[in-house]
Order: structure tokens, then C-alpha cells, then sequence
């Protein structure tokens, strides 16, 4: 059927352009109830309707795809999780740890080598899942909330284990450019573990940390010098449960000297079955990033 | 126009949604990683935010999810349905949250850039592929514009006639026009196959 052929009757030709309106779906009100009325009494119109919907559907066909960003698809497992929660809830911030915890599960497989690159083994390989972490043998995993202002934009997580690891994600905020990672550890050092990208305030990152470095008290992103974000690993914060004691931003504080270094990482002698490594065994990424092996601290 | 797809996983999009509506995870991930990219490079395409595109793409793919039960075939490929959530899910970002378009020239000209054929849409005939294109390469610059206005910005052709700055039975025609040639040339394409 041709646009002539709809034409050819006088009561027809008068719904030509609602009809083309409605199989775009951008059609209206009462024009809408009138060319609906008619298309369903009219066969011919009918038929059309379907073959000019099924033209404007073809549209869709053309629109390249693109690749999600990284974690595209634990994310979307963690809000479909078993809550059915819908985003925004308060639920989401255990979504958000979650997801965290799976992206960790990773810096962790990519701190232990695993014997394939951090690229393949993010894109193409396995995906990070909760029992990929829940099954780390021996491990202990300590997760507090990074606050800001009085509220949660993210989270941290200290995995202990074979290997000692740091990964925090941050998905509120409004930063964009570098930022620096701190801890302060039980006996009072500080220590600058590297820098990584904040994109709108979107960002995860991650560092193994060296054997020994012993407990971190206090995690926070730094900027320009001052604090955006602190997480405090409060004493009996544990596995699975949300420290989230707050310490709320802290402009003009004072960052440490940077000759701090990143910590040794992940040689073949820390790590079983490592080979050895950049000087920090680092994973990081935005939104947009792929995970790196980078580090720029001094 | 209607594609049915036995992709990597070798189960088809009717089967998957199948198994999803059944509660199978494993057919529920095989279906987000069939479509993630197209469904994220549709609302990527229509809202220039990345983050936001990656919100209504993960919304799409889990109202897909949950409402696999109600998919009904007789209604349409299960890509255009998916696809369709997206579109719909990103022109309401678009009206609610002010998000900012991509221009529409751009998402013309992507459209018509792209002659990729993805490895899961190895079922989808190429030459349906490139005789889209050619449909909408035949159109007049005016019609392709009119048209994604329309679909995928959702404007009527009153808002069409106000933003393009014409007259509002221009509008109409260069909708009703541009649509009836689209699908003029493809029926052509298709009976020269």
C-alpha cells in the first residue's frame, strides 16, 4: 500500500498526516481520538497505520550501539537484586556497596595477576559477582561510608587477606579532575596511596596495599589539598556491614607532605603467583575509564 | 522488518524472554548482554550524558527483565520493544529532568554514519542494513530531521513547527512525507531481495 492508495478515498485522505502522527506516537488529544476512531473502522488505514509504525520502528535499527561504561552490568544486576528495590531508595546505598564490593572482587583478581591482563580480565572475563568475593579464602572485608557534608556519597572498602587491597567508589558528588586517595592508619601515619579521575563525581578506585601496613582508621579523597570525602573504619566495623561513621568535610585540612610514596605493591614476594609489579599495583577507573595500572603519586 | 535473533548465546530473543519471565538468570544476563550496547547507544545518541544515558539504559534493560512475561510477539520484534522502552525512557528524561539532546543533526548523521553490523546482529540480514541506510539517505535533509524530532525527541509536529521555525502544516507534511518515503523505499528495498 502506497500513500496513494490512502488517499484515494475522501474520508481516508483527511486522516493522512494524523495517521503518519500516530505511528510516530507524537499524536494528541483529540486529534488522536478522531484518527484513532477512523483507523479502527478503516481496514485500508489500518493497514497502513502498521506499515508506516513498523517504517518509524526501523528508525531504531539505525542507531549504532555503543559499549556501556565499566560495571554497566554488575550495576544493573545489584538494582535488579533480590529486593526488587527501586533506585533512589534508601535501599540503594546497599546497592551501591554491593556493586563496590563486585568491583573490588576485580581489583582484587587484577591486584593477584591472575595471569592475564587488567583489561581482558574486566571486559571479557569472568564477571565480578558477590560470591566471587564472598569466597575469598580467609579473608576479612571492612566497608565504612565516605561522607561528605553530613552525607553518603560513596563507599570504601579494605579487603585483608592473602593480599591487603583498598577500593572505593564514589557515585554522588560534583567533582570532576584528580583526586587523591589517604589513609591514616591505626598508629596515626598517613599515607598518600595515589590519585585517580573523579568525572561528576563518579569515580572507583583501587590499590593493593603493601603486607604490613597495618589498619586503616580513616580513608579520605582529597582535592586540591582539602578533604571532599572521609570514611572512618570505625574499631568493629566488619565485614558486610556499613561503618559509616561520618567525618564530614574538612576544608582547609591540611594533606600530608607529598613525598609520601605509593606503597610498594605486589611483588612476586607478597603476592603468590604475581608477577612483579608497577611500583603501586593500582586499578583504577571512572565511569567512562577502563581500569589501568597507574599511579601518580610522588 | 521483523528480526528474530539467534546470537551468540544460539537462543533466540523469544527464548530468552522466555527464560527470564521463567526466573533464569543465565537468560536474563544473555539478554542484557545482547542489547546493552544498543540500548545505551540509543539513549547515549539522544541525551549527550553519559551517566544519565547509562541510568535510562540499565531502567530499559530491567523493565525488560520484569516484564518479559508480557512480551508479546505478535507486537513487534522483541528489538524494536526493548528498544522502544529506551526511547521512551529517554525522551521523559528529556521532558522531566531538562536533560540536554544531542543535537539532531548529530543524531541524524550518526544514524547515517553507521554501517556497522554488530556480531549479535549476525541473524539481521546486512542488506536489510544498508537498505535502511539507503532509505534514509533518500530522504531530504528536512524529512530525516522532521523525523527524528518526532521519534525520538517526541516532539509534535507543533513543537516541530515552533522549533524549526515553519509554518505548522509544513511540519505535518514533511512528517507524513518523509515517513511515507521511508517506508515506500524499503518496501522497494525489500521486494528487490
Amino acid at each position: 500500500m502506497s500513500g496513494d492508495d490512502l488517499r484515494s478515498g475522501p474520508e481516508c485522505g483527511r486522516y493522512a498526516e494524523e495517521i503518519a502522527e500516530l505511528a510516530l506516537g507524537i499524536s494528541t488529544g483529540r486529534q488522536r481520538a478522531r484518527a484513532l476512531a477512523h483507523v479502527e473502522a478503516c481496514p485500508r488505514c489500518h493497514a497502513e497505520m502498521e506499515q508506516l509504525s513498523l517504517a518509524a520502528d526501523s528508525l531504531l535499527e539505525v542507531v549504532p550501539g555503543i559499549e556501556p561504561p565499566l560495571g554497566f552490568e554488575v550495576r544493573l544486576m545489584e538494582r535488579l537484586g533480590p529486593g526488587r528495590a527501586p533506585r533512589h531508595s534508601v535501599h540503594r546505598r546497599w546497592i551501591a556497596w554491593r556493586s563496590s564490593l563486585a568491583l573490588a572482587s576485580v581489583a582484587m583478581l587484577v591486584a593477584l595477576g591472575a595471569g592475564v591482563g587488567a583489561g581482558w580480565l574486566v571486559r571479557g572475563g569472568p564477571q565480578p559477582s558477590r560470591s566471587s568475593f564472598g569466597t575469598a579464602p580467609g579473608g576479612r572485608a571492612e566497608t565504612a561510608s565516605l561522607m561528605a557534608a553530613g552525607r553518603s556519597i560513596g563507599n570504601v572498602t579494605v579487603y585483608s587477606g592473602r593480599s591487603t587491597w583498598l577500593f572505593m567508589s564514589l557515585d554522588d558528588g560534583s567533582w570532576s579532575g584528580e583526586a587523591s586517595c589517604e589513609v591514616r592508619l591505626a598508629g596515626g601515619r598517613t599515607i598518600l596511596l595515589g590519585t585517580f579521575w573523579l568525572d561528576n563525581g563518579y569515580g572507583a578506585w583501587g590499590v593493593t596495599l603493601a603486607p604490613g601496613t597495618g589498619r586503616v582508621r580513616t580513608a579520605s579523597v582529597l582535592s586540591g589539598g582539602s578533604v571532599l570525602a572521609s570514611a572512618d573504619f570505625a574499631p568493629g566495623t566488619t565485614a558486610y556491614v556499613s561503618g559509616a561513621a561520618a567525618r564530614v568535610d574538612l576544608p582547609g585540612h591540611q594533606a600530608p607532605a607529598r613525598g609520601s610514596s605509593c606503597q610498594p605493591v605486589s611483588s612476586s614476594s607478597t603476592v603468590s603467583g604475581s608477577s612483579r609489579r608497577t611500583p603501586a599495583s593500582i586499578a583504577s577507573t571512572t565511569s567512562r575509564g577502563n581500569w589501568s595500572s597507574s599511579c601518580s603519586s610522588s | 522488518m521483523r528480526r528474530t535473533r539467534e546470537a551468540s548465546s544460539g537462543l533466540s530473543d523469544e527464548s530468552l524472554l522466555a527464560g527470564m519471565a521463567h526466573g533464569d538468570e543465565r537468560a536474563g544476563l544473555a539478554f542484557v548482554r545482547r542489547y546493552q550496547g544498543r540500548v545505551f547507544g540509543l539513549a547515549l545518541g539522544m541525551v549527550a550524558d553519559a551517566a544519565l544515558a547509562e541510568d535510562i539504559a540499565q531502567e530499559a534493560l530491567l523493565r525488560a527483565w520484569r516484564h518479559a512475561p508480557v512480551y508479546d510477539s505478535r507486537r513487534g520484534a522483541v528489538s524494536t520493544w526493548v528498544l522502544t522502552i529506551a526511547r521512551n525512557l529517554t525522551i521523559d528524561a528529556l521532558r522531566m529532568r531538562r536533560a540536554v539532546p544531542t543535537d539532531p543533526d548529530d543524531f541524524v548523521n550518526l544514524g547515517l554514519a553507521s554501517n556497522e553490523v554488530s556480531p549479535d546482529d549476525a541473524a539481521v540480514s546486512s542488506d536489510a542494513a544498508r537498505g535502511l541506510h539507503r532509505a534514509l539517505a533518500s530522504l531530504s535533509a528536512e524529512q530525516r530531521r522532521a523525523l527524528v524530532l518526532a521519534y525520538f525527541y517526541g516532539m509534535t509536529a507543533a513543537e516541530i513547527s515552533e522549533a524549526e521555525q515553519i509554518p505548522l502544516g509544513t511540519a505535518k507534511t514533511r512528517i507524513r512525507a518523509g515517513l511515507t518515503k521511508l517506508r515506500d523505499t524499503m518496501t522497494s528495498e525489500g521486494s528487490q531481495r
